[in-house]
């Protein structure tokens, strides 16, 4: 007995030892495994890893048609974040892949469903959008992503009674931030600023990821600006900015917003950064440089435009209404009226509207662009361009009346609404008996 | 219908669409530069975005110029200068009826790699724009070691980029390797399992062998002095730390005061150790799909359980003799308690010390078979396991020394508990090696 009670210290230091050992040794376990430093503010969800832990799982499971659906959308998310449209075919591909599987009641994947539904918005196929997300919503009613797909695709259809019954469906099934943001462009469309800010505040103080919140400020941004207030508009671009360095429509934006503050400099670094990562903002540097008179400059950000619709269009993808709009202010009003004619037959929205009456008016129709810019008008909610609009056409007709009023409503909107476009209604106001 | 397979077969050729600046980084390392491949692959938009200014070698080397000065790259905690030494621009058909530009550009950086030699490498230019990014590096009569970039670039060189839906654009902005003296010749012994510490300390000697091992020739006294080489670097094997269970097969050896259990013990590691390598290499070289990594844990657990046994079983053999001393059956215990157990624990602790292969040892054995010399390869290993049993045998004989002038004096005390202590020690070491290889394998 006493022997034992002798050994008990030796055991005692053995035990000892043995935890130490485990603990400390190199390779043992307080080594490994160390956390990585935390990341500074946001979530530490990664797209990037996301997609790639999703692939390294489909290469090992290839059948796994919820893995392929998801890894579909986290390809179109990425299109959204980077600009790129590259994505688009990646998605397609993911989604088709898992629409082929078979599910166990021998029904496609309903998250595949809806997933080409979005990517069909995302390829201005808003009528594909739309038979998607009402195959999704057969199977699956209460899948409130399709919601989403459909409030968008009648947005931009012009169909906006049914986009409010969408919306209501999602709201009431999922107040996040994809139905919150959406609910604040129906609310600006029908020209109600304030509910639009109060939807978006609500939606930026949802917590998310970095680029999630950099989409929110920017929208609340984008209100700001619309409403003729472009230093608070600043403000949520480089708050937007400062959370994702690389969101590129809050760089154009900011730009925008420094031009309309005379920052003409900084604005013009800005924009340049913004299209050397994506092309989307060509047209609107070029309109800049041509008002601050570098025509060579505004020309070759034209040509870009001209090349990037190219592409598109070898892609086998128009934007009638980005092509029309161009062509309208800086290029053949015929065939700008060609484009928009077109686009009208497959959509009847707002901004269809209003840039049909524009080219119908640099083409000299000016009766028939009267009633489109009128249409365009009248349910496109607060907007200081379709105002404008209005009113160069009014000024055209020889209205003089209207158009003062059209003219003094855009300027009192949004002074800065464009370069050009508002010192010329200046110029038309002042020149007005 | 042609038309419109082949534009979309130009539009596949950019992962990242027609607005994408895509870069391309290839360094080559040699013993005493570092050349830099540079190829920037701009889609259609980024083309016409910025269409060169003047003849076109006028705008390459300019362009080349600006890519050198947003190249970093550090060797050795220095930084590097960079040199153009050509530059090219030239267009490519694109999709639309559009043009695609490829700049090129080779640099060149002085650089001595007469040891290992850190570098880092980073390409900023026109670091903000989307794109596909590749940087690659390879060793040209010097080996890389710890390299996070491939050797091989898998859109070859900007020309094919793998367009499945299961692969991300690379975004790879920086490259982190070690340069050292030696050959990158062939694969075979950058994969071996295992290459830790050991090797890295015993390097110099390894890559020396290895030189000889390859040599063009193997003359009689080169082939002597690589056997000689092996012996050396066993013997510096045996003695490194993380071997603690033969240097306690060793000390046991010499507790036992027999010069006889020494040599058993040394013979059985060498034995033991170089069966092990041979298995393990042969193992390695029949299926490639074994990993050496796993079966080297797995032996390291075998290895630690062995000894762990060993340990408890000595340590109980001690408790009983030490109850029989206090029922006074004992006399003059203190000297030969162990003998019961004697050669076999000790022989046991021998071969879980072999058990283990050595990593270098393995590399050794694959260069050689690599380059069709098996036997000499078998031959050095088995140079490699007596330089080790000479270490082993060298400790064995200097505790032996230590413990009779120790013993001899006030130590004689503790005599009654050593046996105890060695046991506990024995078991300890065992628990620990176990540990650690079960930690290393989860």
């Amino acid at each position: 007995m006493s022997s034992v009670r002798r050994l008990l210290p030796l055991l005692g230091c053995m035990l000892l030892g043995c935890v130490l050992l485990t603990l400390y040794a190199p390779g043992g376990l307080l080594r490994r495994d160390e956390p990585p430093p935390a990341p500074a503010d946001w979530s530490p969800y990664d797209l990037a890893g996301s997609i790639e832990a999703a692939q390294t799982h489909l290469r090992r499971q290839p059948d796994d048609a919820a893995v392929w659906a998801s890894l579909g959308s986290m390809y179109l998310e990425q299109a959204r974040r980077t600009t790129d449209t590259a994505y688009y075919g990646k998605a397609q591909g993911a989604f088709e892949r898992s629409l082929r599987q078979p599910t166990g009641d021998g029904q496609p994947y309903i998250d595949a469903v809806i997933g080409m539904g979005a990517l069909a918005n995302a390829r201005h196929d808003f009528a594909g959008a739309v038979r998607w997300a009402e195959q999704a919503r057969k199977e699956a009613p209460f899948r409130w992503a399709l919601y989403g797909v459909l409030t968008d695709a009648y947005l931009e259809l012009g169909q906006y009674e049914q986009a409010e019954t969408a919306l209501r469906r999602m709201l009431d099934g999922r107040p996040d931030l994809a139905s919150f943001t959406r609910a604040a462009r129906l609310e600006h469309l029908r020209g109600r600023p304030g509910p639009a800010r109060e939807v978006l505040r609500r939606a930026c103080a949802i917590p998310g990821d970095a680029a999630e919140y950099a989409f929110c400020q920017w929208q609340l941004g984008e209100l700001s600006w619309n409403n003729g207030d472009p230093r608070t508009a600043l403000t949520a671009y480089t708050q937007a900015l400062a959370a994702d360095p690389e969101h590129v429509a809050s760089r154009a934006s900011k730009a925008r917003a420094e031009a309309a503050r005379g920052h003409t400099d900084q604005a013009l670094r800005d924009y340049a950064t913004a299209v050397a990562r994506s092309p989307s903002f060509v047209v609107e540097y070029g309109e800049l440089l041509e008002h601050l008179g570098d025509g060579d400059g505004a020309r070759r950000q034209y040509a870009v435009f001209t090349a990037q619709q190219k592409l598109l269009a070898a892609n086998g993808a128009v934007d009638g209404l980005a092509m029309g709009m161009f062509e309208a202010n800086h290029g053949d009003a015929d065939a700008a009226v060609r484009h928009l004619r077109a686009e009208w037959k497959r959509r009847r929205s707002v901004e269809v509207a209003d840039a049909l009456g524009w080219a119908l008016h640099q083409a000299e129709r000016h009766a028939e662009a009267a009633t489109y810019a009128a249409r365009a008008d009248a349910l496109g909610g607060r907007n200081a361009l379709f105002a404008y609009h209005r009113g160069e056409i009014e000024h055209a007709l020889g209205h003089t009346a209207a158009a003062r009023t059209h003219l003094s409503r855009a300027l009192s909107i949004n002074p800065h609404f464009s370069p050009a476009g508002a010192t010329r209604a200046r110029a038309l106001l002042a020149e007005m008996p | 219908m042609i038309t419109a397979l082949a534009a979309a077969a130009v539009l596949a050729a950019h992962p990242l669409g027609n607005f994408s600046i895509n870069h391309y980084d290839g360094l080559t390392i040699h013993h005493d530069r570092i050349e830099h491949l540079a190829i920037v692959d701009l889609a259609e938009i980024p083309t016409l975005q910025q269409p060169p200014t003047g003849p076109a070698d006028t705008h390459a080397r300019r362009a080349c110029a600006e890519l050198r000065d947003a190249v970093r790259a550090q060797a050795g905690g220095r930084l590097l200068t960079w040199r153009v030494t050509d530059a090219s621009f030239a267009y490519r058909p694109g999709a639309a009826g559009l043009r695609t530009s490829r700049l090129t550009c080779h640099l060149t950086a002085p650089l001595r790699v007469d040891r290992p030699l850190a570098l880092t490498f980073a390409n900023g230019y026109r670091g903000d724009t989307v794109g596909w990014r590749e940087i690659t590096a390879k060793g040209h009569g010097v080996r890389l070691r710890d390299s996070d970039v491939p050797a091989k670039s898998v859109s070859g060189e900007l020309r094919d980029y793998p367009a499945d839906l299961l692969s991300s654009p690379l975004d790879v902005r920086q490259a982190r390797l070690t340069a050292e003296p030696g050959d990158s010749g062939s694969g075979a012994p950058a994969d071996v399992p295992g290459v830790d510490a050991v090797t890295r300390y015993a390097g110099l000697l390894a890559d020396r062998l290895n030189t000889l091992i390859g040599a063009d020739r193997l003359t009689v006294p080169l082939g002597l002095l690589a056997l000689l080489l092996s012996l050396a670097l066993g013997a510096v094997h045996a003695a490194m730390p993380g071997h603690g269970k033969t240097v306690m097969a060793a000390y046991l050896a010499g507790r036992q005061r027999r010069l006889l259990d020494a040599v058993t013990v040394a013979a059985t590691v060498t034995a033991t150790h170089t069966a092990g390598v041979l298995a393990l290499g042969m193992l390695v070289t029949a299926a490639s799909a074994i990993a050496g990594e796993v079966v080297l844990s797995w032996l390291g657990v075998a290895s630690g359980l062995l000894i762990a046994v060993i340990g408890a079983g000595l340590l109980r053999s001690a408790f009983r003799s030490r109850t029989r001393h206090r029922h006074g059956h004992g006399h003059g215990h203190g000297q030969g308690h162990g003998h019961g157990r004697g050669s076999g624990g000790v022989v046991a602790l021998a071969v879980a010390g072999g058990l283990v292969p050595s990593p270098s040892a393995l590399v050794v054995l694959l260069g050689a078979m690599a380059l069709g010399r098996t036997a000499f390869g078998v031959l050095t290993v088995v140079c490699y396991g007596l330089g080790m049993a000479v270490t082993l045998l060298i400790t064995a004989l200097a505790l032996r020394r230590l413990s009779d002038l120790t013993l001899g004096g006030r130590m004689q005390r503790l005599r009654p508990y050593s046996a105890a202590m060695t046991a506990t020690l024995v078991l300890l070491v065992g628990t620990g090696v176990t540990l650690r290889a079960v930690a290393a394998l989860v």
